[in-house]
């Protein structure tokens, strides 16, 4: 059976290092599905989901919401990074979509020389709006 | 012979230094195992960004602008990254050691040198030499943020590219264990992509070891959309991830070496407080020995 090895890392933690039979990642120009023996490429990703599955018909199946990632291929090594990743699963709706309005309207708020907060709190608006994304991407795959 | 008041004196004063570096040991102690987890969770990430990178070496490398070498080296940029506070061993003049021997070496070969520094001791160590750094960081070695990390990173990409600078250094303690701690000198720019997988160096990131870092694979790597583009995003991406690294490995080295040194010195007060007891007993017994022999002389004098 074809297998890659794959290893998932944000900054602050590892979502994912093992095997794995496929991997789905959002590139730039789309999504991307990584199986053994893949071209070797490297490619920034946009903000989005990461699927994956160890077997080739059902398995342990990895999904999470991941942003400002990288991903990089060879042959059957496959390497994500990324600032942020949280597995579906444990991402908190109620909460993600309470945090929005409040972190707009802090935003708002803000004074204009306040840089490094405007910057802080825009990565997490941005970073609650993927999850919320993933989140409703998962609902609709699961739907069909 | 010191009376006895004097050497009580001592004692209590010996005591209660011990009081305070006993303290200090334990509260670096429980600061240890915080910032010990800290540099663990983000140690995954520094390791699979470089083999990224070394892979990419590995498959006949890049000519992106950041791993390129100036023709001529002018002049050198230093990050010299230290504590805030001192009682910490040699923590801050190992550091501080290193980078005058380079700035010494640097001057000797008529160079310039731009220095930045985090952590109040290094700030006042070179204001004294009359060196001003051109980034200074204060009250963030007890709790680095990637802000500190990122407007160092803004400032050596920019002024590289721009050729102001032409290598980078990082001085910084690195926490090998709770005991020790390294001194480290890294060449950050230009990055050195093969220096990612060093001779013999066999990658162990899933549980699977990669059969020989240094075999060049087959082939070329795509990248998408752009060379240029990607590595212009990951290379920064890179050295930012290094600085919050290394700003972390040496706040978790701070503590582990204050811990040591505190240890060290409540270890010796212990043994000073003995010594000084002993030698009181002794004056003590000494002066109850005189008053006795007073005594008994008095008497024996007016039996005669």
């Amino acid at each position: 059976m074809s297998v890659i090895r794959c290893d998932v890392v944000a900054k602050d933690k590892v979502l994912y290092s093992g095997e794995l039979f496929n991997v789905m990642v959002p590139g730039t120009e789309g999504e991307l599905g990584i199986m053994e023996n893949h071209e070797p490429f490297v490619s920034a990703l946009h903000d989005g989901v990461i699927w994956a599955r160890t077997k080739e018909d059902g398995g342990q199946v990895l999904a999470a919401a991941i942003m400002g990632g990288y991903v990089q291929v060879l042959k059957d090594r496959v390497i994500v990074i990324c600032d942020k990743t949280r597995a579906i699963d444990r991402i908190n709706l109620e909460r993600v979509k309470a945090d929005i309005p409040v972190l707009e309207e802090r935003i708002a708020n803000l004074r204009e020389d306040s840089l490094i907060s405007r910057s802080l709190l825009s990565r997490k608006l941005r970073w609650c709006k993927v999850q919320l994304a993933a989140k409703e991407k998962e609902q609709e795959y699961y739907g069909r | 012979m010191p009376n006895l008041h004097d050497i009580e004196r001592r004692i209590s004063s010996v005591e209660s230094t011990k009081q305070i570096t006993r303290t200090m040991q334990m509260v670096a102690a429980a600061k240890i195992r915080h910032s010990q987890e800290r540099v663990d969770h983000a140690t995954p990430y520094a390791d699979a960004m470089k083999e990224l990178l070394g892979n990419i070496a590995r498959m006949g490398g890049t000519e992106a602008p950041l791993t390129m070498p100036h023709d001529e080296v002018k002049t050198t940029f230093l990050c010299v990254i230290v504590s805030d506070r001192g009682l910490a061993g040699g923590f801050n003049s190992n550091i501080l050691r290193r980078a005058e021997r380079i700035l010494k070496a640097r001057k000797a070969e008529g160079k310039d040198i731009i220095v930045a520094v985090c952590g109040k001791k290094g700030i006042a160590y070179f204001n004294y030499r009359g060196i001003e750094p051109v980034l200074a960081f204060r009250d963030l070695s007890a709790d680095p943020r990637v802000e500190e990390a990122d407007a160092l990173t803004d400032y050596v990409i920019e002024n590289y590219l721009s050729g102001k600078i032409d290598e980078a250094i990082v001085l910084y303690n690195h926490a090998k264990n709770a005991a020790e701690q390294v001194p480290c000198t890294d060449q950050l720019l230009p990055i050195d992509l093969k220096s990612f997988l060093p001779d013999g160096y066999v990658f162990n990131v899933s549980g699977a070891t990669e059969a020989d870092a240094n075999v060049e694979i087959e082939g070329s790597i795509e990248y998408e959309e752009d060379e240029a583009v990607v590595l212009n995003q990951l290379l920064p991406e890179y050295i930012a991830g290094y600085f919050y690294y290394v700003l972390i490995d040496s706040a978790s080295a701070e503590q582990a070496a204050r811990r040591n040194a505190m240890k060290t010195a409540t270890d010796n007060a212990n043994d000073m407080i003995e010594n000084l007891n002993r030698l009181y007993n002794r004056v003590r017994q000494g002066a109850i020995t005189t008053e006795i022999n007073e005594i008994v002389g008095g008497a024996a004098a007016l039996e005669d």
